[in-house]
């Protein structure tokens, strides 16, 4: 707050000095009629010099509070649409995150029919060895029994 | 006389001082903290110019955005240059602004209205 009100006097240095000297010379009683003028006049001038300065500082200050208004609208409205658009990304984002969830069960499903598939056709491959191999044994090692065993499968 | 040069900052305008070349320019944007601290070397050095000063002096000032307490510092320095011209030297100050900134514009009338010093609006 001192910094604060050190900063505005300083800022208004000039006028200061022209207040405190008009003070002065009101505490003097040793002033001719004319220095009185004098001094009446400076005092005049300086006063309308502050006043036309008070009104374009006042004038200036509303111009910069209106374009700091319309700097924040303009944010506000650009924030609304960043949030809007985070929004729409998020629900989108949602949206593909069950698209792949579904496809990673659908491909598990798949996933688990191909086993089996798989392991049917191992099992039917392995009983078609066993019986080759069964057969060839028989018609290397006991071609008799080979005949009659194919007789009694044709019967 | 030395010439002053301060670069500018997000908070404070490009200042360019040179009465050897005859530039004298602020431009960008003036929000200081301190508006007398910044400015007060602008203040002492044109009091330091007027004492011998160029047989023209063509201020340039460009500015985007500054606060209330930058346009009381900026009226001083336009008194200080007032001064000068009354004092019988050649003196104008250009107050340069986006065309498309009414405000600036209306700044600049203002100033202008306000001055017994020739002073030139330039859209840009």
């Amino acid at each position: 707050m001192e910094t604060e009100g050190r900063r505005k006097i300083d800022e208004f240095a000039e006028e200061s000095r022209i207040l405190e000297n008009a003070r002065l010379n009101l505490a003097r009683i040793d002033l001719t009629p004319d220095q009185w003028r004098q001094y009446y006049e400076e005092m005049v001038e300086a006063y309308a010099s502050l006043l036309e300065s008070a009104r374009v500082l006042t004038r200036n200050s509303d111009r910069l509070q209106r374009k700091l208004d319309e700097a924040n609208r303009k944010l506000e409205m650009q924030n609304k649409l960043l949030e809007k658009e985070a929004e729409e990304a998020h629900l989108k984002s949602e949206s593909v995150l069950q698209v792949n969830k579904r496809l990673a069960q659908e491909k598990m499903q798949l996933d688990t029919r191909v086993n089996r598939v798989q392991m049917a056709l191992i099992v039917m491959v392995a009983v078609l060895i066993v019986i080759i191999l069964f057969m060839l044994y028989y018609l290397i090692f006991d071609p008799e029994r080979a005949v009659r065993l194919m007789q009694q499968m044709r019967n | 006389m030395r010439n002053l040069v301060i670069e500018p900052t997000s908070k404070t305008p490009k200042v360019i001082l040179n009465a050897d070349l005859g530039i004298f320019e602020i431009s960008g944007r003036s929000i200081p903290e301190d508006s007398i601290g910044f400015y007060r070397k602008v203040l002492d050095w044109l009091d330091e110019y007027s004492k011998s000063p160029l047989p023209e002096t063509v201020f340039k000032f460009h500015l985007e955005y500054f606060n209330t307490s930058s346009s009381k510092v900026l009226l001083d320095i336009f008194r200080r240059l007032e001064r000068l011209h009354k004092a019988g030297q050649k003196v104008v100050i250009r107050w340069h602004y986006d065309a498309d900134d009414e405000d600036m514009a209306e700044t600049g009338q203002d100033y202008q209205a306000l001055l017994d010093v020739p002073f030139e609006l330039v859209p840009v």
